[in-house]
């Protein structure tokens, strides 16, 4: 039987430390030669083997938990999708180390069998180490046995509150749900219809039903509609988690509706076809989250097809589900939307790459997208109609482009992005110049670009640019133009909701445009006084505002913007303390 | 005869004040061949101000009276003047070029033609058909 022995100079504990060690061994466990064993499950965990190695005495468990994910989401972000992917395993190894991980900070330190850790549970462990706990515990529920059911019945117990040491948990309804035994389903069921002004209770069932057992999830489905669950605000809010829906104050009706639909979709193949392709746009996309629900690589194939309609509401919900995905292959399938007609589709697609790009998408092809999109957004970012429903409202831009040009230059030269500066943010300036300025050989356009950016009306890019400028040699023309150009200082002062924002070269100051009280950020007051009695004759000139305020205020501004020229000592100390 | 316009527009408000000030500005007076100095230009700002004011003074002496629509813009400035007053304060010319010269070396103000600030008196600047001049004034402060 094939081993998978640690490193045999290093202890085994240097094998796992450090994260990506710990991942690098555990995709090893996804070898098939490992599992193919002509019994199953292992009747008595062998020493050596790695997950005895990590928990001792819970080996033979955790083998089984981490089977378990094969019917489990793949999905570990904070938005995450209650998608699965089963026999993916490359897909699941995220959450798979990620589970050992909570168990080796839970279940490690204790060193005790699975009964032990079932009463204890509650004592040890919070959140996403009870969630850790739960899994170990469905899957020796499902091994079934008299640890299986002995564990089965701990946790009953400490659910109906009636167990010496163990009490009611997110262990419990994890464990009770993601196992296959219909009495803990049947437990857990009577527990939310039995919950009355406990919300927090339906909140946590409900908003984990969808990543527990798929049978499960249906039957709670049911439980909502017969019970008419949909009156209670969790019901509401965990559709909006397993959906990523945003519905705040909406109908009972309309709730019910979408979970008669979302059901129809997991148990009739025949309504989720129709549903897919009919004319509500809402239909399809439910008909898609379902498809997923099962199996998020099975859908790509109807996603892609569906971003053909001709109906752009329906290219919607097919980006929006390709989006959702987050695979690879939805990655690439979003590719040719962001040139699609309608703007919304294209700019949901973009909100895809505003996040982590798979380093396997092709950043020619994305950029080379990317440029088609710039010019059909709007400069100002402009909010634009919402798209199949009501708060789904996407904002357009063309500095949200631009930007995503910038991280995704691939293997091109940095000059492809001159011509996009002027979109940029601040941030996204400053990488180009530091990509332009890291070339072997600056070329015509690049030394052009950098003394313009001398210019630029943000501090930090002139002093980026100025900083890579140092180091080349510059001609005498250059010079000239360059000491125009520093001489600006447009930049530095904002107008800002009545206060006038200065950026000088000691700090950064506001003043107040209405009362002249002066501030060094963040927040100081700086104590500066108008001394108006002068002895001199009156002036005799037309000037824009005789206000003696206005006269202050400017006086001011203009001292902060050339805070290095102050001597006075009484402002200086304030400034340096 | 070209004339220099001044903007007497407040910061903040979308509408001027008053309308712009024009200063009628021969050019042959200068000969044409002197260059125009910042010194000179406030000099001739100046001078048109005072006589404004010996104007306005003189204006003053004399009751009038008001239409309606003068009593209206009297009360949108704050104060409706029928007049009827003796002269207040005398003002001379020769003092108070002088003293605006020597406040723009304190730094009492700020001139700045067609976007651009004039610094230093003896400079020469030049003016255009539609030159802009803008007088910003200013405090002095103290830390406290």
């Amino acid at each position: 039987m094939p081993k998978i022995v640690p490193n045999q100079s290093a202890t085994p504990r240097a094998s796992f430390s450090t994260p990506a060690a710990l991942r690098s061994n555990c995709a090893k466990l996804d070898d098939p030669r490992y599992f193919a064993r002509s019994s199953w499950p292992w009747t008595s965990p062998r020493k050596g083997d790695f997950f005895e190695t990590l928990l001792p005495g819970l080996g033979e468990a955790t083998a089984r938990g981490w089977k378990l994910f094969d019917r489990l989401p793949y999905q570990s972000r904070y938005d995450r999708k209650p998608f699965r992917a089963p026999g993916h395993a490359n897909l699941l190894i995220n959450r798979r180390t990620l589970w050992l991980q909570q168990l080796l900070l839970v279940a490690g330190p204790y060193q005790k069998d699975l009964p032990w850790l079932a009463s204890w549970a509650p004592h040890i462990a919070r959140y996403t180490g009870a969630d850790g706990l739960g899994l170990l515990f469905a899957a020796a529920i499902d091994a079934g046995g008299p640890q299986g059911d002995e564990v089965f019945q701990i946790l009953l117990a400490s659910g109906r509150n009636e167990h010496e040491i163990g009490a009611m948990g997110r262990h419990v309804t994890t464990a009770l749900l993601c196992a296959e035994r219909t009495e803990g389903w049947q437990f857990v069921e009577n527990m939310l219809l039995a919950a009355q002004r406990q919300e927090g209770l339906r909140q946590t069932i409900l908003e984990t039903i969808d990543e527990a057992h798929p049978q499960a999830f249906r039957r709670m489905l049911r439980l909502i509609m017969d019970h008419n669950l949909v009156r209670f605000s969790a019901t509401v809010r965990a559709l909006d988690v397993w959906l990523g829906y945003a519905w705040d104050a909406v109908g009972a009706g309309v709730v019910q509706k979408t979970i008669e639909r979302i059901l129809q979709c997991l148990e009739d193949t025949a309504a989720r076809k129709s549903a897919l392709t009919g004319n509500d746009p809402e239909d399809a996309y439910l008909a898609l989250w379902s498809l997923a629900f099962e199996n998020g690589v099975a859908a790509l194939a109807p996603a892609q097809e569906l971003l053909k309609h001709s109906n752009p509401e329906h290219r919607f919900a097919a980006a929006h589900l390709l989006g959702q995905l987050g695979l690879l292959g939805s990655q690439n399938a979003l590719l040719p939307a962001l040139e699609d007609p309608d703007l919304r589709v294209a700019c949901r697609a973009l909100a895809e790459f505003l996040n982590i790009v798979d380093t396997r998408v092709e950043r020619a092809r994305l950029f080379a997208h990317l440029q088609n999109l710039l010019p059909r957004m709007p400069v100002a970012p402009e909010k634009l109609k919402p798209a199949i429903w009501p708060w789904m409202t996407l904002q357009a831009s063309q500095e949200n482009v631009a930007n995503t040009l910038a991280r995704h230059l691939g293997q091109q030269s940095p000059t492809a992005l001159i011509p996009h500066l002027p979109q940029m943010g601040v941030h996204e300036r400053i990488a180009v110049i530091n990509k332009l300025g890291a070339q072997e050989k600056w070329d015509t356009p690049t030394r052009d670009t950098l003394f313009a950016l001398l210019g630029d009306s943000s501090r930090h890019v002139r002093e980026s640019a100025l900083a890579h400028l140092a180091r080349c040699h510059i001609t005498t023309g250059e010079a000239r133009a360059m000491e125009r150009l520093l001489e600006r200082k447009t930049g530095d002062l904002r107008v800002k909701d009545r206060y006038a924002l200065i950026d000088g070269e000691l700090g950064a100051y506001s003043v107040h445009l209405g009362s002249g009280m002066t501030r060094k950020m963040p927040g100081e007051s700086l104590f500066i006084v108008a001394v108006h009695s002068q002895h001199r004759g009156r002036l005799f000139l037309p000037f824009a505002d005789d206000d003696p305020r206005t006269a202050e205020i400017m006086s001011k501004t203009l001292l902060l913007a050339r805070d290095s020229e102050i001597k006075d000592p009484a402002i200086l100390d304030q400034l340096r303390s | 005869m070209s004339a220099l316009t001044i903007t007497l527009r407040a910061p903040g408000k979308r509408r001027p004040l008053t309308p712009d000030w024009q200063l009628p500005w021969p050019p042959a007076e200068d000969g044409g061949t002197q260059p125009l100095t910042l010194r000179a230009l406030i000099t001739r700002v100046v001078l048109g101000e005072v006589q404004a004011f010996q104007q306005r003074q003189e204006q003053r002496k004399l009751v009038r009276i008001l239409t309606e629509r003068q009593i209206d813009a009297g009360l949108a400035r704050g104060r409706v003047d029928s007049g009827g007053r003796a002269p207040g304060q005398e003002v001379h010319p020769d003092t108070a070029v002088p003293t605006a010269l020597q406040a723009f070396e304190d730094g009492l103000y700020l001139v700045i033609l067609d976007g651009e600030e004039k610094r230093d008196l003896d400079q020469e600047v030049h003016l255009g058909s539609d030159s802009h001049l803008v007088f910003i004034r200013l405090t002095m402060l103290a830390g406290g």
